[in-house]
């Protein structure tokens, strides 16, 4: 019955070719749509969880120390979940140079560690991460902070933080994350913050990173039964992030939902004129010994090598779709992961949930005519041209 | 055995309308026999009863001693496919496929297309279509047509043909022709033909003939 499907379809090319253009096009869309909105998704998660680490150990109150950091030190390393961690001192300050100043935060730490949590150094467009290892007072600063600044490499700025003392630090590295209130921020050496603070040994909280960032919730969980520091997840810090995410999911499939509706509809029709044109056919077939089964197995595969070939040319243009929107040039905005072209995904998985949605469209908008075909009474046909 | 009819009937649609009324008729095997009548008188009605495309509201038909109203859908199929042919008064071929492959569609039901090829283009060749195989059936004559119809209803070597007024949309000489193979098919392989039409010509040329008025036998 295949072939003599194949028959029908190729018989009406300009219908059969509408049809396709509906499924393609949903297919198409689908990818295209979710490849752009599940980038925007995977980059954004880039960032929480290697911007802020995966997983991060609080102080129970705001700016509060860590009541144990050496305990949670020799949990970590002997926990072979962790990849890797770095205690921070995080402190509000006033950045001030040549009369011009700015309010914001910096994050004291070991340089080398930070690195191994979050992809700060990578972010780096002028000089090293490292370099603030290289020597005391050296510090790394966002991009917008050095514009509010004006202050260039190798130059001087004078650093206050809250409760503590000025201090004159070197710009070592300026870094460009992409999200503004990153680029506010600066990274110093754990030592001079906490001199600079006058905090002493004091560390504000612990950025970890996992091995697998999925298993960061349960772990949060599995931690804070048993400290009463706050042990929060990236997930956890960004829910309403998250659960924006879940809309979009929704939108994303309502959007193509509404486009195979369409495509559905438009090869219900076409098909149910097809049944009303090939009565007589249904009824030779039948006097032949062909079945209900075999009359609507014929409808149905034209659905199916519908569904099919437009599936496949769909995921085509899908695919052409993606790759050439990933060259689009937006101008570094965030979603432009840093490389100021716009972030988009296209995995295996949205190929085949494309297709699936085309396939489950097009059998459901076949059946209900393929019924009839199989339904319909072959004698009834055969007396309209007999006495 | 061949096919029985016992007090067959037949009422359709709504007010119910009787178009067929408590029919008695016996086939041999290898009997060919003509239902003739005059338009409406039921003889259509009759042949699709015992060609098993349609069911009786009354009374049994039974093949060389099945009850074919016993059977299900799917042996009921199994014997249209295997064991009849049906020949209409119009060809009701498949447009999309061509002569050859129209003939062959019903082998292609039991997966025998393979083995019916060289039937099938014997039986082209018998009806005088040899050379014309390929070709669609908008590109064939009428009465070209009704002769692939023809072969299509013969490729299984059915043991029973059901024609209903298979020259009834024929001049006479292609009318002859459909009758000459037909006769062919009788003869030499002893197949029952049960035919049914109004052309008086037709149905003298049938060695029995059953005349049915009304719905009812009125003569055999």
């Amino acid at each position: 019955m295949l072939g003599l499907a194949l028959r029908y379809l190729l018989a009406r090319r300009r219908q059969t070719l509408l049809m396709l253009l509906g499924i393609t096009a949903g297919t198409a869309s689908f990818i295209t749509l979710s490849g752009l909105l599940v980038g925007f998704k995977d980059y954004l998660v880039d960032q929480m969880v290697n911007n802020a680490a995966a997983l991060r150990i609080e102080a129970p109150e705001d700016g509060a120390a860590l009541a144990d950091p050496g305990a949670w030190s020799r949990r970590l390393d002997a926990d072979p979940r962790v990849a890797s961690y770095a205690p921070q001192l995080e402190a509000a300050a006033v950045f001030s140079r040549g009369g011009r100043s700015a309010a914001s935060g910096v994050i004291g730490c070991d340089p080398r560690r930070q690195g191994n949590v979050t992809t700060i150094a990578a972010y780096v467009t002028e000089g090293r991460f490292l370099e603030l290892s290289a020597a005391p007072r050296r510090i790394a600063i966002g991009v917008e902070l050095q514009k509010k600044l004006g202050a260039a490499l190798g130059t001087s700025m004078t650093l206050i933080p809250a409760g503590g003392k000025p201090v004159e630090f070197k710009v070592a590295a300026v870094f460009k994350t992409g999200v503004q209130q990153a680029d506010l921020g600066a990274y110093a050496r754990l030592e001079d913050i906490q001199n600079a603070s006058g905090r002493g040994k004091d560390v504000s909280a612990i950025a970890v990173r996992l091995k697998d960032y999925t298993l960061a919730s349960a772990i949060a969980r599995e931690w804070s039964a048993f400290s009463k520091d706050r042990v929060r997840s990236w997930d956890q810090m960004n829910a309403n992030l998250m659960a924006t995410f879940k809309a979009e999911d929704w939108v994303r499939f309502l959007a193509i939902g509404a486009v195979l509706l369409v495509a559905a509809f438009g090869i219900y029709n076409v098909l149910n004129m097809m049944v009303v044109q090939k009565r007589k056919d249904i009824a030779i077939l039948r006097s032949m010994g062909f079945g209900f089964a075999d009359v609507v197995g014929l409808f149905l595969a034209q659905g199916l090598l519908l569904g099919a070939v437009g599936a496949g040319l769909g995921a085509l243009a899908g695919w052409g779709a993606g790759v050439y929107l990933r060259t689009v040039s937006i101008g570094g905005n965030p979603m432009g992961a840093g490389t100021g072209k716009l972030a988009v995904t296209l995995d295996g998985a949205m190929f085949l949930e494309a297709a699936g949605f085309a396939l489950v469209a097009v059998v459901a908008a076949t059946v209900i005519p393929a019924m009839a075909a199989g339904r319909l009474n072959p004698i009834e046909v055969i007396r309209s041209g007999a006495d | 055995m061949g096919i029985v009819a016992e007090g067959l009937g037949k009422v359709v649609g709504n007010p119910a309308t009787r178009i067929l009324a408590d029919v008695n008729l016996g086939i041999e095997r290898g009997e060919f026999v003509a239902l003739t009548g005059r338009s409406g008188s039921g003889k259509s009605t009759l042949l699709h009863l015992l060609g098993s495309l349609d069911r009786p509201s009354e009374g049994r038909v039974s093949l060389d001693g099945v009850d074919l109203g016993g059977l299900g859908a799917r042996d009921l199929d199994a014997y249209r496919n295997l064991r009849m042919g049906f020949v209409f008064q119009f060809h009701y071929l498949i447009a999309e496929l061509s002569a050859f492959e129209n003939v062959l569609l019903p082998a292609r039901k039991s997966g025998q297309a393979k083995a019916r090829r060289a039937r099938a283009q014997n039986l082209l060749k018998q009806v005088g279509l040899e050379g014309k195989e390929g070709r669609l059936p908008r590109q064939l004559s009428g009465g070209e047509q009704q002769r692939v119809a023809v072969a299509r209803a013969l490729v299984m070597e059915p043991e029973y043909l059901f024609a209903d007024e298979p020259t009834g949309a024929l001049d006479s000489a292609n009318g002859a022709r459909i009758m000459e193979i037909l006769k062919d098919e009788h003869s030499r392989r002893g197949m029952t033909v049960v035919l049914a039409t109004h052309d008086r010509d037709i149905a003298h040329s049938a060695p029995r003939q059953v005349r049915l008025a009304d719905g009812k036998i009125e003569g055999v």
